[in-house]
């Protein structure tokens, strides 16, 4: 009746499973985080971890790190805005910090979509009465995660 | 799932059918034997797509036409319109185009006189011309202090492109004198590109779906077609 029907049936089974395999996971690395390190002022080249470091998100008062020693971290920039503001607490001593910033939005596929990287990076402190942040320094563009964008000395 | 899952019943459920025939037509008499002749035209209606279309509102439209031209091959040209919105909630793209495909079908089904039913493979060349559409896209950010907005862009990209081969497999049984019910499983290879700097086709019209890892695609048709001509 049929001459091949074994190999019809053979291909319509490949056929149905090559047609299951998914490809909405984005796996590319999207957004880069600002990261901040934490340095001695007094002998710059050496890494000090700030205590009991708080830092909130302003406007919107979301706290992301709570009472916490550490000498790396990374923050979210909006991008929404040429601008985010932090408020880095340490020992009940607050600092603010500015971002300001360009965004470049850059495609980067259809399942992952669009990320934002930033350019003209410039970070200042807020200058009080008591600053314990001592000086800041940055990099002029944040595009990726792995190096630390911003050098806080305290 | 549960579709594919019928998908493959309709397919064994085909098979049975055939073999029902068998037994009748033995009884057919040698006199009453006929043979389609040659330059037989069928002109074929995309029923699946068309009711796909209708219920999700994202109207697709195909026709094809296809001639037995020598001994067991067939000449196939189908046309068609498809659109579709792609939306992730990071990337939203749409797809508004038409296509074609031009191909050969080789008919390995052994009809009893007085039949013609078809199984067949072919291979097929497929040419889509298409606008894409960036509606917008929302900033990936994989954790988010600040959620990010949505950007609207509307930005057009019209003459886009796509270039595919495809070894289908069809199937089509006379279920009245001259109507064809029948569908198609096919197995397409994109030849040309998905993505540019600025975007990615999540969708080729008679392609279908377009995967980012890989250029094969996967398409099912279903039809109902009328045949011109003397038996």
């Amino acid at each position: 009746m049929m001459k091949h029907p074994k190999y019809i049936i053979i291909l319509f089974i490949g056929i149905f499973f090559m047609a299951c395999e998914k490809d909405d996971v984005c796996l590319q690395p999207m957004t880069p985080k600002a990261v901040i390190r934490f340095y001695d002022f007094t002998s710059q080249n050496d890494i000090k971890a700030v205590d009991n470091l708080t830092i909130i998100a302003l406007p919107i008062k979301d706290t992301l790190y709570k009472n916490v020693n550490k000498d790396s971290i990374a923050l979210d920039l909006n991008v929404n805005e040429n601008q985010t503001k932090f408020l880095f607490l340490s020992v009940n001593n607050k600092d603010t910090i500015v971002f300001n910033y360009q965004r470049n939005d850059v495609f980067v596929s259809k399942t992952c979509g669009y990320k934002t990287i930033f350019k003209q990076l410039n970070v200042l402190v807020i200058p009080d009465s008591d600053n314990w942040i001592k000086n800041i320094t940055n990099q002029t563009e944040i595009t990726a995660d792995t190096i630390a964008d911003v050098k806080i000395y305290h | 799932m549960l579709r594919y899952t019928i998908n493959i019943l309709f397919i064994f459920w085909s098979l049975s059918s055939f073999s029902q025939k068998q037994i009748n037509d033995t009884l057919i008499k040698n006199d009453s034997i006929h043979i389609l002749k040659p330059f037989n035209v069928r002109i074929g209606f995309d029923l699946g797509n068309f009711i796909d279309g209708k219920l999700n509102n994202n109207p697709k439209t195909a026709f094809f036409i296809d001639s037995n031209i020598y001994k067991n091959y067939f000449l196939c040209l189908e046309v068609g319109s498809n659109n579709n919105d792609f939306n992730n909630s990071v990337y939203h793209f749409q797809t508004k185009g038409n296509y074609l495909k031009l191909g050969v079908d080789y008919n390995i089904y052994d009809n009893w006189p007085g039949m013609d039913n078809q199984i067949s493979m072919g291979f097929h060349y497929g040419y889509s011309n298409f606008t894409g559409t960036l509606v917008g896209y929302k900033i990936n950010q994989p954790s988010n202090t600040f959620p990010p907005t949505e950007n609207i862009v509307n930005k057009e990209f019209k003459n886009i492109s796509g270039k595919w081969f495809e070894i289908t497999s069809k199937l089509q049984v006379e279920v009245l004198r001259h109507i064809y019910l029948g569908y198609s499983i096919s197995l397409k290879y994109l030849l040309s590109a998905k993505r540019t700097n600025e975007y990615e086709v999540p969708f080729i019209p008679g392609f279908y779906k377009v995967n980012s890892n890989r250029n094969f695609g996967f398409g099912m048709q279903y039809y109902i077609s009328y045949r011109f001509g003397k038996d």
